[in-house]
């Protein structure tokens, strides 16, 4: 362990695994309020008040429902 | 675009018309949205905002509405739309604007909404869409008699061509240029002399200022005599669905090799640059081996969703289902369940939230616990792979492909079991008289080449999103418990079977031991959860970091490590399995109770797990 290339792959491997956690912490296992909470204070705004509907239907997005959103075209 | 205008102030229009007639195409076409669109009623089920800018500059806020034929508001997806309108939302402004659509080739029943809507005290406009149809079988319109005659302004629309909303944009800016002053609506719910009334004047109206030519050159019901024939149509139907599975199969293979050996070029290429170690083994074992098996089903997504889409815009996706009807008639399931069920051969969330035309709640009920059984696009990686893998690639009875055959049979098998579902709930949990099957069957439209390439771009790019995005994330995630923690010095036996993954699919194995479920697929189920695609990946890269994968492609190795008996089982377990976490949470939302998705989780896992065990019995029983 005391190689640096065996110490960079590790820390590497690490970092990439920490990400992959958080984002399938995010995107599958918290709520969308907490989301929206968390959004609007780390932004520096106050939260709305109601909870936001979900635009996109499913955490996940499936082949389908993820049409269910509105794409804007690049103007 | 005129620059020197100062900002206008913005316009909030709304589009509200019968079901099918054009609302989405319009919406889309005015403001480059990609909302759904098909030939079928019921497709926009919420409302939905887009911004344009007019051709003075005006900002435009267009809100897409489901279609309806009154504003009584029966079903939810037709309280949306009357409370949209009437400004009943809460937090959401009243439109200032209405622009009615209609179907020019069948304004009779438009005119009675128009005539409604008057009472809702939005200026409005009167848009005939469609108009190429009209114009192609000979019908034509007395625009401006018709307009005198309502006192609105009324313009022609052809929402799928380029240049078809020119009048539109232009009779919105000048509407608006004039000033637009709302009243406060003075609607109420119609009673039947009303209704009556109403009925007789568009009647007049439409023989006053609509002329249709003696021989109207309407295909649709001399197709329909063939299609819809009680007797050939079905075997059309049949053979219709077939000949897709056969593509989807066959038309598959070559695309679906080069991608493989794209992803088996990209490992080896890694681990050669890569010092071995965790990160090679992470890229190569988690993320090239894990998506790629994923990514591999992309050409059969594509080429599903080709004649999906193709079938949809014909107008024969509707005559699917009510031919189905037929066979199934007397499941007890409601007409308008139909459209939701055809939407879950996507996926069951759409499919869930469609259900929102059904007015009868406990119908509505019986529709949404069955639309998971329909299969989703996410079930065909698991389904090709097992069956690539297990079934032999051989014509039967000729011409039949015998890998084509078994998956027609499991789609099969998902439709007959969710009619068999609904007609058990029909019969025990809500009693009640059953509906006859009423739909408004489409016109038949030719199939616009871009609209139907663009569908199957918009899926694939979802598809690929998905992979790179949540698939890949969870495969990393995967490979870390494959691998961590190390095995103890001096262990014995492959080093995946002291991690985290290991043991925890060891643990769970003695309970799926009866239907013939190794560790690996214990293993897999989990992460399936949250995306059924993702068992597929699971599975390869358990294989590769275990040491057992035989050759590069996972069907080789899952036809060397599992009988015949197991694979079956497998398949059976994912025609009935919950396997969709975020199904389940969409039968929450729309419910709004837990009481459903619990319910729906316990019986599909019920259901599942006798499937499988039959199954696997009786494969074993004989021989397999
Ligand atoms: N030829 C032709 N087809 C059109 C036109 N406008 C819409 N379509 C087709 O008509 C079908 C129905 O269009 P949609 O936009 O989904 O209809 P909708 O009014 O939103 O329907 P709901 O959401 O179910 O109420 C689709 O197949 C469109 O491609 C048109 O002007 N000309
Ligand atoms: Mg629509």
């Amino acid at each position: 362990m005391h190689d640096p290339v065996m110490l960079l792959d590790a820390v590497l491997t690490y970092m990439i695994v920490f990400a992959a956690a958080a984002f399938v912490l995010w995107r599958i296992f918290l709520p969308v309020r907490f989301k929206t909470v968390l959004v609007h204070r780390l932004s520096g705004r106050k939260e709305p008040c109601a909870p936001q509907a979900e635009e996109k239907g499913c955490a996940v997005g499936c082949s389908g429902c993820a049409l269910g959103s509105i794409h804007k075209r690049q103007a | 675009m005129n620059v020197s205008v100062p900002t206008l102030p913005s316009l909030r229009l709304a589009l509200v018309g019968n079901p099918n007639c054009g609302k989405t195409a319009l919406f889309n076409a005015l403001t480059g949205s990609r909302q759904k669109v098909a030939n079928y009623p019921g497709v926009t089920v919420e409302r939905k905002e887009g911004n344009f800018v007019s051709p003075i500059g005006r900002p435009v806020v267009a809100i897409d509405l489901p279609g309806t034929y009154s504003l009584r508001g029966r079903s939810p997806d037709e309280v949306v739309t009357r409370d949209a309108i009437l400004g009943r939302l809460e937090g959401d402004q009243r439109p200032d604007m209405l622009v009615c659509v209609a179907d020019a080739t069948n304004l009779r029943i438009m005119l009675r909404l128009v005539l409604e809507l008057r009472n809702a005290g939005i200026p409005m406009l009167l848009a005939l869409n469609m108009m190429d149809i009209a114009r192609y079988r000979g019908i034509t319109i007395d625009v401006d008699g018709l307009s005198a005659e309502l006192g609105i302004p009324v313009i022609t629309t052809v929402a799928v061509s380029p240049d078809g909303t020119q009048a539109l944009l232009q009779q919105i800016d000048a509407m608006a240029n004039a000033g637009l002053a709302s009243t406060e609506p003075h609607w109420h719910a119609l009673d039947a002399s009303e209704v009556r009334d109403a009925h007789h004047l568009a009647d007049r109206l439409v023989d006053r200022f609509v002329s249709h030519p003696a021989n109207d050159r309407d295909w649709t019901r001399r197709i329909d005599r063939i299609l819809l024939n009680p007797a050939g149509g079905l075997l059309i139907l049949l053979a219709v669905l077939f000949l897709v599975f056969q593509a989807v199969f066959s038309w598959a293979t070559l695309p679906m090799e080069w991608i493989s050996a794209g992803f088996d070029w990209l490992a080896q290429t890694v681990s050669a640059i890569l010092p071995a170690g965790l990160l090679s083994s992470l890229i190569t074992d988690g993320v090239i081996t894990g998506v790629g098996s994923v990514l591999v089903f992309l050409p059969q997504i594509i080429i599903l969703f080709f004649f999906i889409i193709l079938l949809e815009d014909f107008g024969y996706m509707a005559r699917a289902a009510f031919l189905m009807d037929r066979i199934v008639g007397g499941a007890g399931l409601h007409g308008r369940s139909f459209i939701p069920l055809l939407s879950s051969f996507a996926c069951a969330i759409p499919g869930i939230m469609a259900t929102r035309v059904i007015e009868n709640r406990r119908q509505r009920l019986a529709t949404i616990m069955v639309a998971p059984l329909m299969t989703c696009s996410a079930r065909i990686p698991v389904y090709t792979l097992i069956i690539s893998a297990f079934i032999p690639n051989r014509q039967v009875w000729g011409m039949v492909n015998l890998q084509g055959l078994v998956m027609f049979s499991l789609y099969a098998a998902g439709i007959v079991s969710a009619f068999a579902v609904a007609l058990v709930f029909r019969t025990f949990v809500w009693r009640g008289k059953s509906e006859p099957f009423i739909m408004e069957l489409p016109g038949y439209k030719r199939p616009l080449v871009r609209s139907v390439l663009l569908g199957v771009v918009q899926r694939a790019i979802i598809f690929l999103k998905r992979a790179g995005t949540i698939i890949l994330s969870m495969m990393i995630l995967i490979w870390f418990l494959s691998t961590f923690p190390a095995p103890p010095e001096g262990a014995t036996g492959p080093a995946i079977h002291y991690s985290f993954a290991g043991i925890i699919g060891h643990a769970l194995q003695p309970l799926l031991a009866p239907i013939g479920f190794n560790w690996q697929i214990a293993v897999a189920l989990i992460p399936g959860l949250a995306a059924r695609e993702v068992a597929v990946g699971a599975l390869a890269t358990v294989y590769a970091i275990g040491g057992d994968a035989s050759g590069s492609a996972l069907s080789q190795t899952l036809s060397a490590q599992w009988s015949l008996a197991t694979a079956l089982s497998l398949l059976a377990w994912y025609v009935f399995a919950p396997q969709c976490a975020s199904t389940l949470g969409v039968v929450r939302r729309e419910t709004n109770s837990w009481r459903w998705p619990v319910a729906m989780f316990v019986y599909m896992m019920v259901l599942a797990y006798i499937a499988s065990f039959v199954v696997y019995q009786s494969a074993i029983a004989l021989g397999g």
